[in-house]
C-alpha cells in the first residue's frame, strides 16, 4: 500500500511579525515548522502503515530549507522522502502547486491513499488538497478527524462539519485532508532515530516533472496578490474592570447579543 | 540531528567560556574538553559537517549534568540541553565508548545502571519492608541507587517513618523512574515509556503523597513527568522536606548529637533544580549540629560526580569527588554530611584520611533511637 | 417588467443546510446583486428537494436559478456536486462564481476551479468590482494580521469562497422576477462515499451562527469547563476552548478556536484564562465585542479585548453565578 503524505514547511505563527512599512512578513528570526495539520496527517499515515503494512512516502514542495520537515517525517516513520524544488516553481499559487504535486505523484508511480493537512497556517486556503484530488482523478474528503482502513480495503472516516461529525466510508484511491486534532510532538525512540539517518532525501526538479515554466510558478498561477495592507479597524482599547463589574457586563452583553 | 533549541544553546555557548570556573569536572581535570563551552563547540562542529566520533561521544559523558554551568550563565543558556541530545546522537550513531555502552545496555535491558535483575530489586524491597501494605497514604519511592548502592539509607528512612507513625508503603517492585536512563540516552521514547510505566505503577497505590528519597528522581518526577505526559496523581515530596516536616510537627524528636566541624554538601539536583536548601539544614539543627558552609554551597553546590559517572568512569568519578572533599578540607571541616544516595556512594569511595562521612538520614535515625 | 435572462454574469453556488438555505448563500446573492445585478445573478442549488428554495433564492438576488433536484444528491457529496457544477459552468460561462467558505464550500470550490482551470481565492472578507469586470478579492493573511488583495489572472472565470458573515445581511425582494432551469442529473460513477450517519455536535458545541461564544483556556480545570457548559445551556451560548485546553484533554478538538481550530465571528466573545497566543487571536479577532479574563495583566489577549478583567477566573465565574441568581430572583 502506497500512502503519500504532502507536507509543508511554514513559519511558526507566534514568530510572525509584520513589517509596518512594507506590509509584508518579516523573515528574519522566524522558526520554520512542519504545518500542524500535516503533522497529524503524517501520524495518521504512519499509523495506517503500522496496522496494515505498506510505505509512507513524504513529499514536500518548497525551498531547500524545507528538507527539515522531511527529516522530521523520517523520524516520525516515513519510508521515502522527496524534496520537490525548482526555481521555476517559485511563486506558485494553489492551482500551480496542486499541478506540480500531481505530476510528482505520477512520476513516483501513483498512490493508494493521499493524506495532507486540511490547511496550512500561512496560506490558510485549504485548496491544494481538493485541487490535487481533481488532477489525480480521485475523490477527496476534507476536515477528516480520523480514518481507518477496513478489511475490505475501504477507508472508514469521521468528518468534522459545522454542526455534526459525519461517519462515512469510501474506496481507495482517495485523498483525505486531515484536521489538526490534538497535535502531539512525536518523541522518537533510538531505533526511530537510527532508521531515519539511513533514509536519503531524493530531489525532484522540473528535469523530472517536465512541466515547464508556463504552467508553474508565477506564470502558471491563476491568482495573484496585488497588495497587502493592515486592517483599518483600530486596535481595541481595553477597559479594565473588577470581577463583579465584569460579571455584570458579561451577562448584560450576552443577553443583548442573543436577543 | 539536534533540535533547534539545542542548536541555539550550543551556538551561543561555543565561544563564550565564562562558566569554566564552575564546572566540577574541568576544575579537577584541567582539560579543555571538560566544560560546557567545549561541548557546545563540538555540537556546532557536528552540525557543520564534522564527524561525531567516539572521542566526541566520550567528552559528552565526562559531565555530571549538574547544571552549575546553567546556574552561572548570565544569559540564560543551558548546556545540559545539548549535552543530553549529544548523548542521544552518540547512541544513534553507535559511537559510544565501551565503558559507557555497558551502562547504557544495563539501563536499556535491565532497567538500572548496575545490571541488577528485577527479581533482586523486588527482594530488596521486600527485605526493606516485609509484608508491605497494598495501599497507604504515603508511598516511599526509594530509587535504584539507594536500593542497590546505599541500602542503609533506605533502612534508616524507613525506620524514621515508622517512628513517626506514618502510614506508608513501598512499591512491590521499582522499575525505572527515567532519571538515570534519561541522563544516559536522553529524553527519547524509551525513557518516556519507562517513566510512564513507573507513573502508572505509582498511581495504583493511590497514595496522597509520594516521598522520594533520591533528589535526582524527585527532580525528574516533578519537572519532566508533566512534560512527558506522565501524571502522578499525588503530591511529590522530597524525603528531606518530608522528614523536616515531621520534626517540625513534633512527630520525630531527635536527640542532640555532639559533632564538631561539620559541613553539609548540598545535592546538586536538590538545591539547584528543586530550589530546596533549608530542610536538610533544619534537620541538622534539630540534632544540635552546627555546620560550617563550604565554598560553593546551596544553589552553587559543587557536584560530587554522580552515580552515573562513577558507574562508567570510576577513576574520573573519584577525581571529581576529591574536588568536593577538597572544599571541605579547605574550611577545616572534620566531617561531611550528604543527603543523597548518589552522593553517599560517590563521596564515600574516597573519604580523605582523618575525615568522616555521614548520611543525613542515617544520622537522624540514630538521633531518633532507631 | 419581464426579465427573462438567459445568462448571468455572477453565479452563486448555494448550499442547503438542514431544511433551509445557508445564510452565507443568501448573503452572497444579495452581494452579487449589489455588485452588478443588471448583468444577471444566477443561483445554483443542488440536493434532494432543492426546487423548493427557488423563491427565497430569487428574493435574495437571483434572476436565474439552476436546480439539480434528485434523491441521489441528498448526500451533499462535495466531489459529485463539484463535477455537476463544473459542467454547468462550462455550458454557460459566467464571469464570476462565488460560494460560501463553509467546510462544504471550501471543498467544492477548489475542485470546480481545478476542473475548469479557474483562479480561486479562499475565505474572502471583501469583494469589489473594478472596472466592471475585475473582481478584487480581499482576504486575511497571517492569521488576520494583514489583509491581502487578490485578483485573478490568466483565467476567464474568477472564483472566490467568501467567509460567512463577512458580507452584509441579505435583503429580500419577493417581487423579483426569476427563471428556473431544472438541470438533468445522471449518475457519474460509484465513487460517492457511503454515509453511516452523523452525530450532531452537542448544544453549545457548534459555533455556526453563534451570537455568543465563551471560551476556556488551559488555565481552567475540568470543573471550570463543566460550569461553562451549564452556563451555555442557561444563556444559550456556545462553548469553545483554546488549543492548550484541547491538548490538555479538557475539551474535544471540535471545540477548538484558533488558527488550527475554527475561526469564529460572534457578536460577543468571552475569553477565560486564555493567554492570547497569535494562533488563538487569529481565531477570534473578528468578534464584534470581546471580554477577556486572565490573572496576568500583561496577557496579550487584553490587546484584543474591549473589556478586561484581571482576576482568577474562578472569582469571575462565581460572580457570574450570583449575578444570574440575582437576575432570576428579580425576574420572579
Amino acid at each position: 500500500m502506497r500512502i503519500v503524505v504532502f507536507i509543508k514547511q511554514v513559519p511558526e505563527s507566534e514568530d510572525v511579525k509584520i513589517d509596518r512599512l512594507t506590509n509584508t512578513m518579516k523573515r528574519e528570526g522566524i522558526r520554520m515548522v512542519m504545518n500542524p495539520s500535516d503533522s497529524t496527517a503524517l501520524a495518521a499515515a504512519v499509523q495506517l502503515k503500522k496496522e496494515h503494512g505498506g510505505k509512507v512516502i513524504a513529499v514536500t514542495m518548497g525551498t531547500k530549507k524545507a528538507v527539515e520537515v522531511l527529516n522530521q517525517a523520517a523520524i516520525c516513520g516515513a519510508d521515502e522522502l522527496y524534496m520537490v524544488s525548482d526555481p521555476l516553481y517559485a511563486g506558485s499559487d494553489t492551482y500551480a502547486t496542486a499541478l506540480v504535486l500531481s505530476e510528482t505523484v505520477k512520476y513516483l508511480g501513483g498512490l493508494d491513499i493521499a493524506l495532507c493537512g486540511r490547511r496550512a497556517i500561512d496560506g490558510e486556503t485549504g485548496q491544494v488538497g481538493p485541487e490535487l484530488s481533481v488532477f489525480l482523478d480521485i475523490p477527496c474528503v476534507t476536515n477528516v478527524l480520523e480514518l481507518q482502513l477496513k478489511s475490505d480495503g475501504r477507508v472508514r472516516y469521521k468528518r468534522l462539519l459545522e454542526d455534526e461529525i459525519l461517519d462515512a466510508e469510501l474506496s481507495t484511491p482517495a485523498l483525505f485532508a486531515v484536521c489538526e486534532g490534538i497535535v502531539r510532538d512525536y518523541v522518537p525512540s533510538i531505533s526511530d532515530l537510527r532508521r531515519a539517518r539511513d533514509i536519503k532525501i531524493i530531489n525532484i526538479t522540473d528535469n523530472e516533472l517536465k512541466l515547464g515554466g508556463e504552467r508553474t510558478g508565477l506564470a502558471g498561477s491563476l491568482t495573484t496578490v496585488r497588495r497587502t495592507f493592515q486592517q483599518t479597524s483600530p486596535d481595541r482599547k481595553c477597559v479594565f474592570v473588577d470581577a463583579k463589574e465584569g460579571a455584570k457586563i458579561i451577562i448584560a452583553k450576552a443577553t443583548e447579543a442573543i436577543l | 540531528m539536534f533540535s533547534e533549541k539545542a542548536n541555539k544553546h550550543a551556538d551561543n555557548c561555543r565561544f563564550c567560556w565564562m562558566c569554566r570556573y564552575i564546572c566540577p569536572v574541568g576544575l579537577q581535570t584541567g582539560k579543555e574538553t571538560n566544560n560546557a563551552r567545549a561541548k557546545g563547540l563540538l555540537v556546532s562542529l557536528v552540525n557543520r559537517g564534522q564527524e561525531f566520533d567516539e572521542s566526541y561521544a566520550g567528552t559528552m559523558y565526562e559531565c555530571c549534568l549538574c547544571g552549575a554551568c546553567s546556574q552561572d550563565c548570565k544569559t540564560g543558556f543551558e548546556p545540559p540541553i545539548f549535552i543530553r541530545e549529544a548523548r542521544t546522537e552518540a547512541i544513534v550513531r553507535d559511537v559510544l565508548p565501551e565503558n559507557v555502552r555497558m551502562i547504557a545496555d544495563n539501563l536499556m535491558e535491565k532497567g538500572n545502571l548496575y545490571g541488577v535483575s528485577s527479581a533482586e530489586i523486588q527482594s530488596k524491597l521486600e527485605k526493606l519492608l516485609p509484608n508491605r501494605p497494598q495501599k497507604a497514604g504515603v508511598l516511599l519511592y526509594v530509587g535504584q541507587t539507594a536500593l542497590i548502592k546505599a541500602p542503609e539509607i533506605s533502612e534508616a528512612l524507613i525506620c524514621l517513618l515508622k517512628k513517626a507513625s506514618v502510614d506508608f508503603t513501598v512499591l512491590y517492585s521499582e522499575g525505572q523512574s527515567g532519571a538515570e536512563i534519561g541522563d544516559v540516552i536522553g529524553y527519547v521514547a524509551e525513557t518516556i515509556t519507562a517513566a510512564k510505566n513507573e507513573a502508572a505503577k505509582i498511581n495504583t497505590i493511590g497514595a496522597e503523597k509520594v516521598v522520594v528519597l533520591d533528589p535526582n528522581v524527585a527532580r525528574v518526577m516533578k519537572q519532566e513527568y508533566p512534560v512527558w505526559g506522565c501524571d502522578i496523581n499525588a503530591e511529590i515530596v522530597t524525603a528531606t522536606a518530608f522528614i523536616a516536616g515531621l520534626i517540625a510537627d513534633g512527630k520525630l524528636s531527635p536527640q542532640k548529637i555532639d559533632m564538631k566541624e561539620v559541613t553539609f554538601h548540598d545535592p546538586c539536583k536538590l538545591s539547584r533544580d528543586l530550589d530546596e536548601t533549608e530542610p536538610a539544614r533544619y534537620i541538622l539543627k534539630s540534632m544540635g549540629i552546627e555546620i560550617k558552609e563550604m565554598f560553593l554551597n546551596r544553589e552553587w553546590t559543587k557536584c560530587c560526580g554522580t552515580e552515573i559517572v562513577k558507574a562508567h568512569s570510576p577513576a574520573l568519578g573519584a577525581l571529581i569527588a576529591d574536588g568536593r572533599w577538597g572544599d571541605a578540607e579547605r574550611i577545616g571541616a572534620a566531617c561531611m554530611v550528604t543527603a543523597c544516595p548518589g552522593c553517599f556512594d560517590v563521596m564515600g569511595q574516597c573519604v580523605p584520611e582523618g575525615m568522616k562521612h555521614y548520611d543525613l538520614f542515617i544520622l537522624l535515625a540514630e538521633a531518633c533511637g532507631c | 417588467m419581464i426579465n427573462s435572462k438567459k445568462s448571468a454574469k455572477i453565479w452563486v453556488i448555494c448550499e442547503q443546510r438542514g431544511d433551509s438555505i445557508a445564510d452565507v448563500s443568501l448573503e452572497l446573492l444579495s452581494k452579487a446583486a449589489a455588485l452588478d445585478g443588471k448583468n444577471g445573478v444566477a443561483a445554483v442549488i443542488l440536493g434532494h428537494g432543492a426546487s423548493k428554495y427557488t423563491r427565497i433564492l430569487a428574493a435574495a438576488g437571483a434572476d436565474i436559478i439552476y436546480v439539480f433536484d434528485h434523491f441521489e444528491l441528498a448526500c451533499k457529496d462535495d466531489c459529485l456536486y463539484a463535477r455537476l457544477i463544473a459542467s454547468l459552468i462550462s455550458k454557460h460561462n459566467p464571469q464570476i462564481v462565488l460560494m460560501g467558505a463553509t467546510i462544504h464550500g471550501r471543498s467544492v470550490a477548489p475542485q470546480v476551479a481545478a476542473i475548469i482551470g479557474a483562479g480561486l481565492t479562499a475565505d474572502c472578507t471583501g469583494l469589489e468590482l473594478e472596472g466592471n469586470d475585475s473582481l478584487v478579492q480581499t482576504r486575511p493573511a497571517y492569521g488576520g494580521s494583514l489583509l491581502a488583495e487578490v485578483i485573478t489572472k490568466n483565467s476567464k472565470l474568477q472564483m472566490a469562497t467568501v467567509r460567512p458573515g463577512a458580507m452584509p445581511r441579505p435583503t429580500f425582494n419577493y417581487s423579483r422576477e426569476f427563471v428556473v432551469y431544472e438541470e438533468e442529473y445522471q449518475r457519474i460513477d460509484n465513487r460517492t462515499p457511503v454515509i453511516y450517519g452523523g452525530s450532531a455536535l452537542k448544544q453549545g458545541a457548534s459555533f455556526m451562527g453563534a451570537g455568543v461564544i465563551i471560551a476556556g483556556g488551559a488555565g481552567m480545570d475540568a470543573k471550570g469547563f463543566s460550569f461553562l457548559k451549564q452556563l451555555s445551556e442557561r444563556l444559550g451560548c456556545a462553548v469553545g476552548a483554546s488549543r492548550a485546553a484541547v491538548n490538555a484533554g479538557l475539551a474535544p478538538y471540535s471545540m477548538q478556536i484558533g488558527q488550527t481550530g475554527t475561526i469564529v465571528r460572534p457578536k460577543l466573545y468571552v475569553a477565560i484564562a486564555i493567554s492570547g497566543a497569535v494562533q488563538h487571536i487569529a481565531g477570534m479577532r473578528a468578534s464584534e465585542y470581546t471580554i477577556a479574563i486572565n490573572k496576568d495583566r500583561n496577557a496579550p489577549i487584553f490587546n484584543y479585548a474591549d473589556i478586561g478583567i484581571v482576576a482568577d477566573y474562578r472569582d469571575v465565574l462565581a460572580q457570574i453565578e450570583s449575578e444570574i441568581e440575582h437576575f432570576q430572583r428579580v425576574c420572579k
